[in-house]
């Protein structure tokens, strides 16, 4: 039998709840986003072009989400960085070593942008032991919650992080 | 339409576009940018391209298919199923698998060679 490699914590983690605090979303933010990813649609830069198109202000890739829940996880002291430079944040302690992004599933309720304040609050959903073909691997499974200055939902996320 | 391929792009991400995404999303993960560490602590080949850079690659394919048949996004599900690496050309594709006006489109990232990186599934509805 393979060794487990969860440890005496790792499952008292499920249901743990964490909501960071505000992102307040800058014209620059999007800017910067938008050209990491090679996205060349005005409304990501000019804010004439976005208001053309009907939209308050800029608007983000519909990928900027993941900006938004990095840098939520992230923003913390670099010396409490892993030594694999990722935030220890919610991940479960465990014996594993290496960590993956698995599935991820976004749900888009609005397009985010400039002057969006977003509040995300993250729920571990669920923590599971499975047998990988080179051995046991942990899956954590998170549900993510992006609101507006309002409340209103903005994205629902649920994603997946791999240990092993 | 259901079936039709979407017209999709090619990426060859190399370090500056990495650390561009590292640094607009605030990733500190050693993987997308440190090679030492990556071949000699991971042994991975090369620095690894992020799943979110490639879910986003995916999701401005759908965006742009979706707004030129008048839909909105509406979610995405998306899988790394193979590491990618800095360097590597990547194809972006899809094909409509269902649809529209309720529209389900199949996406990927590929090697040259066809073989998938990342694949996903993204759904478009008419907006309202």
């Amino acid at each position: 039998m393979t060794a487990s490699l969860l440890d005496d914590a790792t499952l008292s983690w499920v249901g743990r709840t964490v909501t960071a605090p505000p992102y307040p979303v800058a014209r620059a933010d999007i800017a910067k986003f938008a050209l990491a990813v090679g996205a060349r649609d005005p409304v990501h830069f000019d804010v004439a072009a976005a208001r053309a198109q009907g939209h308050p202000d800029v608007v983000a890739p519909l990928g900027f989400y993941v900006a938004v829940r990095l840098q939520s996880q992230n923003l913390v002291p670099l010396d409490e960085l892993n030594a694999d430079g990722v935030s220890p944040g919610l991940t479960p302690p465990s014996r594993a070593s290496k960590i993956m992004a698995g599935d991820t599933k976004a749900r888009f309720h609005r397009r985010i942008r400039a002057g969006d304040v977003i509040t995300l609050t993250t729920a571990i959903s669920g923590i599971q032991e499975k047998r990988g073909r080179s051995g046991p691997l942990v899956l954590v499974s998170y549900s993510l919650d992006y609101t507006d200055q309002g409340g209103e939902a903005v994205v629902s996320e649920t994603y997946a992080r791999v240990l092993r | 339409m259901s079936g039709a391929p979407i017209g999709g792009f090619t990426v060859t991400p190399g370090p500056v576009q990495l650390f561009a995404f590292s640094a607009a999303t605030w990733n500190p993960h050693r993987v997308h940018y440190d090679a030492d560490y990556c071949r000699d602590v991971e042994d991975y080949p090369g620095v690894v391209v992020p799943g979110p850079l490639q879910g986003s690659w995916l999701l401005e394919l759908a965006d742009a298919w979706a707004r030129d048949a008048g839909l909105r996004v509406e979610s995405i599900e998306y899988r790394n199923v193979r590491p990618a690496f800095s360097g590597a050309e990547l194809a972006v594709g899809g094909r409509v698998a269902q649809g529209p006006p309720d529209a389900s489109l199949e996406l990927w990232v590929a090697a040259p060679d066809g073989e998938r990186h990342c694949v996903a599934t993204a759904h478009a509805r008419p907006p309202g």
